[in-house]
């Protein structure tokens, strides 16, 4: 009994998607030559003025996940940060350039402007409790944050208009 | 004479706003098209129908979260009054619809977007679940094809990501 519960907790964990389980294997101090070996070429590279690298693994369109690993001016890794969760979100204040939310939670899901309004909004879907989008609205002219808002996805029962 | 009249307008202001609201519930099926238009003034946009009937439509503005649809007869006389923004009315929408049929079950969206990343078309309306959730509505339409793609429904969070 207690085996194949056992059993069950070793394939449960199994399930887990590849690519979670790929950033979790990154520690610091691992070189920048391991992490393209574990998680292939990043999306996008924001360099320092110090030398020191971040590399973006937006995992979207579909994924709920933005990994930024800050690798230092020796080619080792400092630090793995999953950004598309509250602690980032939270920085996200008026007044911002759209080089600084990019820079803080990566490429957006989608980006949708609203002429009539001047309004360009930026999506980024995450997950927590469940499925939830957070969107960033610019002033689509001066290019700088008006407002964030949080929204939960609400899914139709009967499957319409989904796909 | 000042007190007087300030307090009379005290006294006017809460039935000022309630005409506002109960404008549509007073409109009972039979009423002209004149009582309508004097009850709830011009309707937004008229769509006709084949057989001479007619939908007025009243969008309430860019912060509304109702829109009113008047269905008039061929002898111009009221035969339904109806709030469109609701669930039934949105579970009707699907896969493959056009922007026109979209419009005629919903009304005017609150706003019209683009993506910069897809070649869509973006409706979007604001209204109310159960009468107190504040709701998103969003409609994506392919630009090319002008067919619906996706609807999604937000339920719009106003904890500031204080909510756990």
């Amino acid at each position: 009994m207690i085996a194949a519960l056992h059993r069950a907790a070793l394939l449960a964990l199994a399930v887990v998607p590849a690519a979670c389980a790929n950033f979790s294997a990154i520690s610091p101090g691992d070189s920048a030559l391991t992490v393209e070996a574990r998680v292939g070429a990043p999306g996008t590279v924001w360099k320092s003025t110090d030398g020191s690298e971040v590399w973006e693994y937006a995992l979207g369109p579909y994924g709920v996940q933005t990994f930024m690993i800050t690798i230092g001016p020796d080619q080792a890794v400092r630090e793995v940060q999953q950004v598309l969760r509250e602690e980032y979100f939270s920085r996200v204040g008026a007044g911002m350039s759209r080089e600084e939310v990019r820079r803080l939670l990566g490429k957006p899901r989608d980006i949708w402007y609203f002429p009539v309004r001047d309004e360009e909004v930026w999506f980024w879907r995450y997950f927590e409790v469940n499925y939830r989008f957070f969107n960033v609205l610019f002033d689509r002219t001066a290019g700088t944050v008006r407002t964030t808002l949080r929204l939960d996805e609400i899914l139709f029962l009967d499957g319409r208009g989904r796909h | 004479m000042y007190t007087t009249f300030s307090r009379a307008l005290l006294l006017l202001l809460p039935l000022l706003f309630a005409a506002g609201c109960a404008g549509f519930s007073a409109i009972a099926p039979g009423a002209s098209a004149q009582q309508v238009e004097k009850l709830v003034g011009a309707p937004d946009s008229v769509s006709k129908n084949a057989d001479g009937s007619e939908v007025w439509e009243y969008p309430q503005g860019p912060l509304g979260v109702e829109t009113y649809m008047v269905m008039l007869g061929p002898d111009r006389a009221v035969r339904e009054v109806r709030q469109v923004l609701n669930d039934e009315n949105i579970s009707k929408l699907h896969v493959g619809m056009s922007r026109d049929e979209a419009r005629r079950l919903l009304g005017k969206p609150r706003d019209i977007g683009f993506s910069s990343l897809n070649d869509e078309e973006i409706w979007s309306w604001r209204y109310r679940e159960w009468g107190v959730r504040n709701m998103e509505l969003y409609v994506q339409f392919d630009r090319s094809t002008g067919a619906l793609k996706k609807v999604t429904r937000f339920q719009i969070d106003t904890s500031d990501g204080k909510r756990q």
